[in-house]
């Protein structure tokens, strides 16, 4: 065989890609300008609607159906989205009933993208959280759809389609969609579903119930997910998360998940337990007492005080540091801190020292670059 | 006598075909694989499959700096200016001699601290720390006793708190959207333990608050050959490499790490010059040999904009440092050769590198040789070489092409026509020019390899226009 012609073969294959590349740009601004022209064309039509609406009539029957049938494209959900995007400027009572009358419309397509490419359906979910308005409900045809799009293998698809979840705020269909999630490891990381659920719009306590309800059955990655978005979201559980706190069957995730709660929400019952966690001298156990010695800093009295003051000699690096800015907090006069400033623990008094620094530090004002 | 060279020659024919077959091979996968997937990129983001800019992954930016004070400042304000919200940046001094801490401290109104840090990794003693929280982000800087920049990485590494740090140089600036997009692969995928950007050359690029303003070709020829060569070594091999989990070098301009998993791998290695490429060649021996389920990832689409060497001299040093850096890289992890646990990174990678980066000075330098020598014994086709390398000319320059018009149209960049006109003729001149005196000088860095191994060079820097 030439060498020559096999490099011949390769140069050609090289220069369609040039060729490619400059017909895949053109391609794209011709599809920018047909999309403006037809959002031209469709901004009339909805006008005309518009203007029916306001004299008293209803949307056309013929309109709907060439909706219908122009939504099968995912360009003319794309002129859709951006006509209806112009008009949210200046929302008026007949908008609200054009957006009602074309729901089912909308409903009817988001079946037929279930089919379609995955990129077009998490689009698809994306311009149903945008424009489709209304509400939703366990057993809905539209809940059924989300739900097929969470199962498609592609995380955007699912994001966009749980998206349209929290938007409704329907805190059912949300615990309906994170348990399909959970059963197909459907986020690779916990934030997506903590930062989501506290984009919910609904009602966060019945949200939380539910989740409450069923939690042990989650994997122990949502289950630290949703215990986040709890602890963010709502200091009403201590009474649940004392529970988890204190169950020793409990994942190695979970228990410093529910630690980090009472950090954030004071609960005179968790004290003596974090302050447990905190004196456990095993090894194994020194995340929970990391996190418990953060945690103890709105927690004042004696024994919290004499218990981070010993923190500051443990072996554990994190421990110390946490605890030395833990009893930053607690205002101790220098009386209370001579042992350790002036003691044999270089360590200690060293993260002391930073400690009292770092908090000097943070009271100076912040400026602007 | 003659029948002797005679099967000389046909035996280094034939080991250059093959060797050719395999370039070339590589090379057209990796710019056809490059193309498609950045088109697959841009349709996707197109039809708004990407993640919202909500999702804040904490992430520490470690920033070695030696001798750095012309470009530390805009640095750092660039690093200021990232539309992201959960990060502290870290600025380890190795050392320096001029006035890079002082700069910084007075510029950035810093405190000094008695802050203990955990010694995780192996790093030099510490002199002094200083840190501000007057900004939107913590500041802190580390002043250290010199030892290079692994060991000022690994000073970073202990004094970070967060679970994931990004690497960078002191003369690099970041895109306002770059951390954002970094990040973004280990939201996509829990397996991730390091991530690569895309390092650009900012020669005669104008930014302003963290965006490009102005992005026209370097005035400088040697800096233009640096760009296409660039876009061809990060938008096409890197890409393919990415595809099956192959990637063993991520820039040490641009790069984001797991710290759990490098502390675990014993951090950046303070023995070698090319640290970045030691340590991902190394986490992947450390995840596979502790069957961890594992990806490194190539974020296309996370720029930094790094200066590239406008003088000869400059751009020697550079390069035989990152010659020596492969070599060591190389050598130390010489048993994934051939070893099948390895998996393509055996196969293809870790081959590639030692053909194709490693060798190919020596191959090509041995092959310009001995045409010489069959042009003398009168065994050379002398048209046949002439339509054999214009061939290849045409072909390198095409694929520089590609994969240059590629990423421009991609990131929605646009030329002058001036500075076209300018690219089509400079491809050419840069695989028949500078491709053959980058091989020159980094066949020559190995020797004397053993006396300059610690030595940097020291590179000329120029202010960056950043405002």
């Amino acid at each position: 065989m030439r060498i020559e012609y096999l490099l011949y073969g390769y140069g050609a294959v090289c220069v369609s890609m040039i060729f490619f590349n400059l017909f895949h740009t053109l391609a794209l601004r011709r599809m920018d300008r047909r999309i403006g022209r037809e959002s031209g064309a469709l901004k009339r039509k909805i006008h005309l609607q518009l203007a029916q609406i306001k004299d008293g009539g209803q949307v056309d029957l013929r309109h709907l159906k060439e909706l219908k049938r122009r939504l099968v494209r995912v360009n003319q959900v794309i002129t859709l989205e951006r006509v209806l995007a112009e008009l949210e400027t200046e929302a008026t009572f007949a908008q609200e009933c054009y957006l009602n009358a074309i729901r089912p419309v909308l409903d009817c397509c988001a079946a037929a993208y279930r089919q379609k490419e995955v990129t077009q359906a998490a689009y698809y979910a994306y311009f149903l959280n945008r424009r489709r308005g209304g509400t939703i409900s366990v057993g809905d045809g539209l809940m059924t759809v989300l739900l097929d799009y969470l199962k498609r293998d592609s995380l955007y698809c699912r994001v966009n389609a749980m998206n349209v979840l929290y938007a409704y705020g329907d805190a059912a269909c949300v615990f309906q969609a994170v348990c399909e999630l959970d059963r197909l490891d459907g986020f690779p990381h916990g934030k997506l579903l903590t930062e989501g659920l506290l984009s919910f719009q609904g009602d966060h306590e019945k949200l939380i119930a539910l989740f409450f309800r069923s939690l042990g059955g989650f994997s122990e990655l949502t289950q630290v997910a949703v215990l986040n978005y709890i602890r963010f979201q709502s200091g009403e559980r201590c009474a649940e998360m004392l529970a988890l706190m204190t169950d020793e069957n409990k994942g190695k995730e979970i228990r410093p998940a529910a630690i980090r709660y009472f950090g954030k929400y004071h609960y005179p019952p968790a004290r003596d337990i974090l302050l447990q966690f905190l004196q456990d001298p095993t090894e194994l156990c020194w995340e929970n007492a990391a996190v418990s010695a953060t945690s103890l800093a709105g927690y004042q009295g004696e024994e919290v005080t004499k218990a981070l003051l010993n923190s500051l000699n443990s072996p554990n690096w994190h421990i110390r540091s946490n605890a030395a800015s833990s009893l930053n907090d607690h205002s101790l006069s220098y009386e209370q801190l001579r042992h350790i400033m002036t003691g044999k623990d270089r360590y200690a008094r060293e993260m002391m020292l930073y400690a009292m620094e770092a908090r000097q530090l943070q009271r100076e004002e912040r400026v602007e670059v | 006598m003659r029948d002797a060279f005679q099967v000389f020659f046909n035996w280094v024919n034939g080991f250059y075909i093959l060797y050719m077959i395999g370039y070339a091979t590589f090379l057209f996968l990796s710019v056809a694989v490059g193309s498609a997937v950045l088109n697959a990129i841009k349709r996707r983001n197109y039809l708004k499959n990407e993640l919202e800019n909500t999702y804040y992954v904490p992430v520490s930016i470690l920033v070695p700096a030696h001798n750095e004070g012309i470009t530390v400042v805009d640095t750092i304000r660039s690093l200021l200016a990232l539309d992201y919200k959960l990060y502290e940046i870290i600025v380890v001094d190795d050392g320096s001699t001029d006035n890079t801490a002082e700069i910084l401290r007075e510029t950035f109104r810093m405190t000094q601290v008695n802050r203990p840090i955990q010694r995780r990794v192996e790093s030099q003693q510490i002199i002094a720390v200083y840190e501000t929280l007057a900004y939107k982000v913590p500041i802190t800087l580390i002043r250290k006793k010199n030892g290079g920049k692994a060991d000022a990485l690994n000073m970073g590494i202990n004094a970070s708190k967060y679970p994931y740090f990004l690497c960078m140089d002191a003369d690099s600036i970041l895109q306002k959207d770059s951390l954002e997009k970094i990040v973004r692969p280990v939201l996509e995928d829990g397996r991730v333990v390091a991530v690569g950007g895309a390092v650009r050359l900012c020669n005669g690029v104008e930014m302003s608050d963290g965006k490009v303003v102005r992005y026209p070709m370097p005035k400088s020829i040697l800096a233009s050959m640096q760009v296409l060569e660039y876009d061809r070594s990060f938008l096409a091999s890197r890409i393919l490499l990415d595809q099956f989990n192959g990637t063993i070098i991520i820039s040490g301009a641009f790069g984001l790490f797991k710290k759990s998993t490098v502390i675990n791998a014993g951090g950046y290695d303070t023995k070698t010059m090319g640290e970045d490429m030691e340590l991902v060649v190394r986490l992947h021996v450390y995840c596979r040999e502790n069957k961890i389920p594992y990806r490194i990832h190539y974020a296309t689409d996370a720029v930094c904009w790094t200066q590239a060497p406008e003088k000869l001299t400059d751009l020697m040093k550079q390069r035989r440092r990152w010659h020596i850096g492969l070599f060591q890289s190389m050598i130390r992890h010489r048993h994934i050769l051939g070893n099948p646990k390895y998996g393509k990174v055996s196969f293809v990678s870790y081959l590639y590198f030692l053909f194709y980066e490693l060798l190919s000075p020596y191959i090509e330098v041995f092959g310009v040789a001995t045409m010489v020598l069959a042009c003398a014994l009168r065994f050379l086709n002398v048209p046949f070489m002439l339509l054999f390398y214009f061939i290849y000319v045409i072909y390198s320059s095409i694929l520089s092409l590609t994969a240059f018009f590629a990423r421009l149209q991609t990131v929605d960049m646009k030329l002058s026509g001036k500075d076209i006109l300018k690219t089509l003729s400079l491809c050419a001149l840069e695989v028949t020019f500078f491709h053959f005196v980058m091989a020159w000088i980094r066949m020559g860095s190995l020797l004397n390899y053993k006396k300059k191994k610690n030595t940097w060079g020291r590179i000329e820097r120029k202010k960056i226009h950043y405002s």
